[in-house]
């Protein structure tokens, strides 16, 4: 499967867009959105030579899921990964084991197209971005 | 013992004193238990007791005494 991003969470979006753009020569991919079925607020960064991209995610009020993971320092989050078929990969990862926590709905940062978010027996969260002809 | 096992798998997962579990703890009284650290919590049950335990079951399983019905029940078969 191709990783389409990694996830990080962060406690100011534009403080840490800044910080990756100068450490690490990232450039901006994306303007920031609002994402309100997730409730948080993201931004894509890309690498130099395009062989990684970072979503940067602060939560949007103190009811994000992922408000609780920036009391605990934030950092990285998941990794996304591309499927063909978003619900034929959610039942097959979840034959294996894994749990879905929500999904798939439509992404404003995708142009709607469907995530879905799982949490696997290695205890690492995932995401799934439903790319067609993957 | 069925309730030091769960108490151990919750020391584990919530980085608590399993003395400190008791048949008021929940997922209110304690700090670390969320979202995340409940998948965890329910995996590592499921692991610790070779039990397989449905959506429907894991949302009920937020306190002690609950967790231990439902997983009595279970290794009952």
């Amino acid at each position: 499967m191709n990783i389409n991003h990694i996830g990080i969470v962060v406690k100011n979006i534009n403080e840490s867009s800044e910080y990756y753009q100068i450490f690490f020569q990232y450039s901006v991919s994306s303007e920031i959105f609002f994402d309100p079925i997730q409730k948080v607020i993201i931004q894509f960064l890309h690498s130099k030579n395009n062989k990684a991209t970072i979503e940067l995610i602060e939560p949007a009020d103190d009811d994000s899921p992922v408000a609780n993971t920036l009391g605990k320092g934030g950092g990285l989050n998941h990794l996304c990964y591309e499927v063909g078929d978003i619900e034929k990969t959610i039942t097959e990862f979840k034959s294996k084991g894994c749990r879905l926590i929500s999904g798939p709905v439509p992404a404003v940062a995708f142009n709607n197209k469907r995530v879905a978010f799982l949490y696997t027996r290695q205890r690492e969260l995932i995401e799934f971005v439903e790319i067609l002809n993957v | 013992m069925m309730e030091n096992r769960i108490k151990e798998v919750m020391s584990d997962v919530f980085d608590i004193d399993a003395a400190q579990i008791n048949e008021q703890s929940s997922i209110d009284t304690l700090e670390n238990w969320e979202s995340l650290t409940h998948l965890n919590f329910i995996m590592s049950l499921e692991e610790a007791f070779d039990i397989s335990i449905e959506d429907e079951e894991m949302e009920k399983m937020i306190d002690f005494p609950t967790i231990k019905h439902i997983i009595e029940n279970k290794l009952k078969g």
